[in-house]
């Protein structure tokens, strides 16, 4: 039981830590990203996708809470309960890199097409739009698809905003909304170097995650209206 | 009882005329007959004699309670009409003029000063007996200078290196001519350049639309001073000349100047004319030649400058100025000049450096001219050294021995009168001395007309004091230096009084704005409370709102009038009286709904969809604040639309039913992709280079549609007219008048329009080798047939036409059981009537308006506009669907969504909220002639195209695949259209809180104020339409579908 409580103790830690680190990571490269944003996206993507798959594996499913529990069914409560420490994470690793390897196939060209149509280049700079999608993806998506594998009606509920609240998918709506707001700035005529395609996007994914995730704690339960 | 008596009451009398015809028959017959007549109609018609006086009856209702909601959104433009007239009138800025003439007898200098015979010179010995004043308009001044890329290689576009003579002259023979850049006051449009060049004064924005009627200057002037000392003037060229100065020339040849489809007319007549007159047989027959060229101007208007049209223009220009310099005489001064520059694109009206760079040279044989120091050649460009436009004035007047006209602010240009060796500053001295006390005279009227205090010296009349007093110590002064110093303390003066009158007249009329204002944002508040916050059925209060809004109008106007007698404000009795109704009605309003509070509810969103529609509406409003976001509005809304399709599609994955669900999401996805297409046609203005690319024409230099587009709209004409069928089809609506719409009249009509827009490209790019006059009456007729085939008869028919149902028998055992049918018991029980079309009644109907709307107003648009318009019109109804298909009817998002619709696709259709986007030539696509009001209801079809089309389909919003009984509906209709005035009001209201904050901002006449305008201009339009054709086609629809299946209130 001992080591039960330490691990959830340690997967709180990590829960409480992830979105710091993750902004924290953003601000250390900021320079760089200003300064050549497809390298440095590029080069952000793997530690982004560490942090990601470190936070799905422990916190989420396991012991980020009942909501992520009920969510993402009884099967792997049970299973978490009856199988040994180490087996489980390993199954928990392979489940985050599945999540991440659909979230990239999937994930990835639908942010796509979504910033085109919202009115980004599709000629010139192809490559920011790219992975400006592929951050989107890991840092909404993952999380979702770890909880929720792809269960049908769920993701209906995913996308029609039907799903009560909870961290995971406030993380998620709050990343989107987020490169939503991130957009403002860019046609100001301050000349600043930040302004440039697609940083502002980048960082209001990336805070919109971190306020998202908290103000899914606010809102637990709750479920939007739409008219 | 009665009622029924009096519809009995003709029946016997209409039998006793039948049987009396013929002949006085048997009496009794004849009562018989009547008494079984009468019977028998008795009970034959007394069922439907009924329910027809009911129905009629009910119509009647409906009519009534119609034309109160129609008599509402009256007062609701009314009221937004007084608010923008308010506004307008403090703030687009007014100068008064005085009417002061300056005369030959009296100097400026007083007493005593030189005073010359008319024949010398008036207030300075004249250089000149005569002149030849030519007008190159748009001659923008690097078509006149060499222009050289940077290895030296003389630049290839069409526009450069054509128009050498003067340059060179200016080169090889200084003392002979002079080449400078010559900068416009804005606007430039060639009125209020011809205003300027002949006042000297400075133009203000007000009079900044009236290019299309000239009016009479009554200000003193060069050809009003040229009359009084009894010179003979002679006139060719553009026809706005004789519209300013009508009666003032000795001979007179103007051409029409508003076709720039025409490059040659005018400019033949010019050269037709001119070169008679400078024979010297004729040279008692004038003293000074007008000649006004408008080729140029039109080859950028209608190509754009990099074109071969151009470079011919240029060069025959050219070629002119070579035999204009050889036919006139030693003593005849020849000024060659344009009156505005062009953009990169050709037009003008803005002020962009381009736009403002004009060109001016002067000849003579006589060698008097001389140079700045330092500027020995032609100026590179304007920022090595330029003169003002109004500078002209003075100088034309002293050379050829006027009084300068009074209300001069220009200097005199030191080339004209510094001397072949630029050593004659004395004289120089001379003449600004004689302009700054001219100027100082106008001064004090001007100041005496305003009531300022005369006392106390202002900065200006402090430096002229200063001027005059450096003369009195040392009347005679002997170095050049001492006269040079001289010389520039008045053009300091000058550029120091120009500069305060420009400050002057920048100023507002704060009170009349806050008017303005106040009406506006209380108009708003009361739209806004009656189209979301009253609960139930809108169209039983609206009448009663209606009778109560117009009783406080009049009161108000009355009791406005009223108080301009009691003296205590300054503002005229129309503004008051205005205001005054404006106010009396809103408060009427604010009392009425306070009367019916129990009805009121909060008008605060609580979901998804009506938060959107405030923050998309606040936002746009806030926006305009920020030029950044004013210029990148067009972006801005594409945005903002496309989010709408996202969460539209995430929202129809909540719809229980797989079909509405997969309706939803499919339009949705329609919706997205179509506002991004759209987006890529698009003018871009000034501001935004270089981040954006246009593709609205053929190139950026052009104004000239690309071949592409050509074969774009060929292609909507052929795959548009089955998409809309399509969403006819699904609710089988495509029946009945559908089938004539779209089948028909859209399809021919589309063809129509590729032909047209075909001919007119292989007109411009001589294609064929058919006469242009051909060409031109064929485009003329098909255009014309277009437009009569849309705005007739599509709108004479759809007042008449039945709604788009059919009905269909079906023999069989079973009856089909489809989503549109009803079954009606039949006389056989195994046969089964269909009705196709119920589940649209409405919808598809009324439709059919913005239908045949688009068809003409697609026409009036260049081919990628008119194939942009394909693309709104179907995202209208993509919107209608997914209104419909996530029952969102009742939500304000529709309403504001068509609306942002309507505003994209402004900019899709190559339009930008500035001047020199304006579209004019669009007026001369049905025909030659500018006709009022034809001509300025074809241009508002072309300028605001979009919103109109969207403003026609506001009602469809609340109909489309409504029930067709569904009570409450035409209070609907209220809501949506009350909601879509909410946005308008809400977008033009903060546009003008923008403008009157940022009055004083660098970019007030660059983006606030063509914004502001843009804005108050849409509402007025949607206002009016929102009356005229909106409601209007309502009361239609609901009669013809109230005539089959009668009327549900």
């Amino acid at each position: 039981m001992a080591s039960m409580a330490d691990r959830s103790g340690i997967a709180e830690n990590i829960r409480h830590a992830h979105p710091i680190v993750l902004l924290g990571a953003l601000y250390a490269t900021f320079t760089s990203l200003v300064n050549d944003p497809p390298t440095l996206l590029l080069q952000l993507l793997p530690v982004t996708i560490g942090i990601q798959i470190i936070h799905a594996s422990t916190c989420l499913g396991n012991s980020g809470g009942s909501k992520v529990a009920t969510a993402s069914g009884n099967k792997k409560k049970a299973k978490s309960a009856s199988k040994a420490k180490s087996e489980d994470m390993g199954s928990n690793v392979l489940a985050a890199f599945f999540s991440l390897f659909l979230a990239l196939l999937i994930g990835t060209p639908a942010a796509f097409i979504v910033i085109v149509l919202l009115g980004a280049p599709i000629t010139a700079d192809l490559s920011h739009t790219v992975l400006c999608a592929a951050h989107l993806s890991v840092l909404a998506g993952l999380p979702l698809v770890y909880s929720y594998y792809v269960q049908g009606l769920k993701w209906r509920d995913i996308v029609s905003l039907n799903l009560p609240m909870d961290e995971v998918y406030g993380g998620a709506l709050g990343a989107c909304l987020g490169a939503w707001l991130g957009a403002v700035p860019i046609p100001l005529d301050w000349d600043r170097d930040w302004q440039r395609w697609p940083v502002t996007i980048v960082v209001g994914i990336y805070a919109g995650y971190a306020v998202g995730r908290l103000g899914g704690l606010a809102l637990i339960g709750k479920v939007a209206r739409f008219n | 009882m009665a009622d029924v008596d009096d519809i009995f009451a003709h029946v016997p009398r209409r039998t006793a005329s039948k049987w009396s015809k013929n002949g006085p028959g048997d009496l009794e017959d004849l009562a018989k007959a009547t008494a079984a007549a009468k019977e028998e109609a008795e009970d034959r018609l007394f069922a439907a004699q009924k329910s027809k006086a009911l129905m009629d009856q009910k119509a009647r209702e409906f009519k009534i309670s119609h034309s109160l909601v129609v008599l509402f959104f009256l007062w609701v433009a009314y009221t937004q009409l007084v608010g923008v007239y308010l506004f307008t009138r403090g703030f687009l800025l007014t100068r008064k003029v005085l009417e002061e003439k300056s005369e030959c007898n009296v100097s400026p200098l007083g007493v005593g000063a030189y005073l010359g015979e008319q024949q010398d010179g008036c207030w300075h010995p004249k250089t000149f007996d005569k002149a030849v004043i030519v007008i190159i308009d748009a001659l923008r001044y690097d078509f006149t200078v060499p222009q050289l890329d940077a290895k030296g290689v003389p630049s290839t576009e069409h526009y450069h290196n054509n128009f050498k003579t003067a340059y060179e002259i200016a080169v090889k023979n200084p003392e002979n001519a002079f080449l400078v850049p010559f900068i416009a006051d804005p606007p430039t449009t060639t009125l209020q350049r011809l205003k300027g060049l002949t006042t000297g004064t400075l133009p203000t924005f007000m009079d900044a639309g009236s290019n299309f009627a000239g009016t009479a200057i009554d200000e003193d002037n060069l050809i009003d001073q040229l009359n009084r000392t009894g010179k003979k003037i002679a006139f060719m060229g553009d026809d706005t000349w004789t519209a300013l100065f009508p009666g003032y020339f000795d001979i007179e040849h103007p051409y029409e100047s508003l076709n720039v489809w025409d490059l040659h007319t005018v400019d033949e007549g010019v050269l037709t004319h001119m070169f008679p007159l400078l024979h010297p047989d004729n040279s008692s027959s004038w003293d000074v030649m007008i000649g006004h060229f408008l080729g140029v101007d039109h080859a950028g208007h209608r190509y754009g400058p990099d074109h071969p049209a151009m470079a011919a223009k240029q060069k025959q220009m050219d070629v002119f100025v070579q035999d204009l310099i050889k036919a006139v005489d030693d003593n005849t001064l020849v000024v060659v000049m344009g009156d505005h520059g062009m953009d990169p694109k050709g037009d003008h009206g803005g002020e962009s450096q381009l736009e403002l760079e004009a060109a001016l040279w002067m000849y003579s044989k006589k060698g008097v001219f001389g140079r700045v120091p330092g500027f020995e050649v032609p100026p590179k460009n304007a920022e090595e050294r330029s003169v003002a436009q109004i500078d002209l004035v003075p100088t034309l007047a002293l050379l050829l021995g006027l009084p300068i006209p009074y209300n001069n602010l220009g200097g005199p240009i030191p080339e004209a009168f510094v001397g072949p060796e630029s050593d004659k500053w004395d004289n120089l001295a001379h003449v600004a001395r004689l302009t700054s006390s001219q100027i100082e005279n106008y001064q004090k009227s001007y100041a005496g007309v305003r009531d300022e205090d005369l006392n106390t010296e202002t900065k200006t009349t402090k430096l002229w004091r200063e001027a005059e007093e450096k003369l009195k110590v040392d009347p005679i002064q002997t170095t050049p230096d001492a006269w040079k110093a001289t010389y520039e303390t008045f053009l300091t003066h000058q550029k120091e009084t120009l500069h305060v009158c420009k400050d002057l007249w920048a100023r507002f009329d704060l009170t009349s704005m806050l008017l303005g204002i106040i009406t506006l944002v209380s108009s708003v508040v009361s739209i806004l409370i009656f189209a979301r916050g009253i609960s139930g059925d809108l169209k039983e209060l609206t009448g009663w709102l209606a009778g109560r809004c117009f009783a406080g109008t009049a009161a108000g106007g009355l009791a406005g009038y009223a108080f301009h007698f009691s003296g205590v404000s300054g503002q005229g009795e129309l503004k008051l009286a205005l205001f005054g109704s404006a106010a009396g009605g809103l408060l009427a309003f604010f009392a009425s709904t306070a009367a019916i509070h129990r009805r009121l509810q909060h008008i605060f969103p609580t979901s998804i969809f009506s938060v959107m529609a405030l923050l998309f509406t606040v936002l746009q409003g806030v926006m305009f604040a920020a030029n950044s976001f004013t210029i990148w509005e067009d972006r801005i809304l594409t945005f903002f639309l496309t989010s709408f399709g996202a969460v539209a599609f995430c929202y129809s994955f909540r719809q229980e039913d797989p079909a509405m669900r997969t309706l939803g999401a499919s339009q949705s996805i329609i919706f997205m992709v179509l506002t991004r297409v759209a987006s890529f046609s698009r003018l871009c203005r000034e501001e935004q280079m270089p981040y954006c690319e246009s593709t609205y024409y053929a190139s950026a230099t052009s104004s000239v549609s690309s071949p592409l587009s050509l074969v774009l709209l060929c292609f909507i004409a052929l795959a548009f007219p089955p998409i809309v069928k399509s969403y006819y089809a699904g609710t089988k609506s495509y029946e009945g008048p559908a089938q004539l719409y779209i089948g028909f009249a859209l399809q021919f009509g589309l063809l129509f329009n590729a032909v047209y827009w075909t001919l007119d490209s292989a007109d411009n790019g001589e294609w064929v080798d058919i006469p242009t006059a051909s060409l031109k009456r064929a485009k003329h007729t098909i255009a014309q047939v277009v437009l009569a085939l849309a705005f007739v008869a599509g709108n004479v028919f759809f007042a008449w036409a039945q709604p788009c149902l059919n009905i269909e028998i079906e023999e069989g055992p079973t009856a089909t059981e489809a989503e549109t049918t009803t079954t009606a018991a039949a006389n056989k029980p195994n046969r089964s009537m269909i009705l196709l079309g119920y589940a649209n009644l409405h919808g598809s109907r009324s439709f059919l308006l913005p239908l045949t709307w688009y068809l003409g107003l697609a026409l009036l648009q260049k081919p990628l506009g008119g194939a942009s318009m394909a693309g709104l019109l179907w995202q209208i109804l993509a919107l209608l669907e997914i209104v419909d298909s996530n029952n969102l009817s009742d939500s304000p998002i529709g309403p504001v969504i068509l609306a942002m619709l309507g505003s994209s696709y402004f900019f899709s259709t190559g339009h930008q909220a500035t001047l020199s986007s304006i579209q004019w030539e669009s007026v001369f696509i049905p025909t030659d002639a500018i006709r009022q009001p034809w001509s300025g209801l074809l241009f508002a079809g072309n300028e605001w195209g979009p919103q109109i089309l969207a403003t026609i389909a506001v009602p469809t919003l609340a109909l489309w695949k409504q029930p067709a009984k569904e009570a409450g509906l035409m209070g609907k209709v209220v809501r949506v259209c009350a909601t879509y005035v909410v946005y308008h009001a809400t977008i033009a209201t903060c546009t003008v809180l923008w403008a009157a904050h940022l009055r004083r901002h660098l970019m007030l006449y660059r983006v606030f104020s063509p914004r502001f305008m843009l804005g108050a201009l849409v509402l007025l339009i949607s206002d009016v339409l929102m009356v005229f054709v909106g409601v209007m086609s309502v009361r239609w629809n609901f009669l013809s579908v109230g005539e089959v299946f009668g009327l549900v209130n």
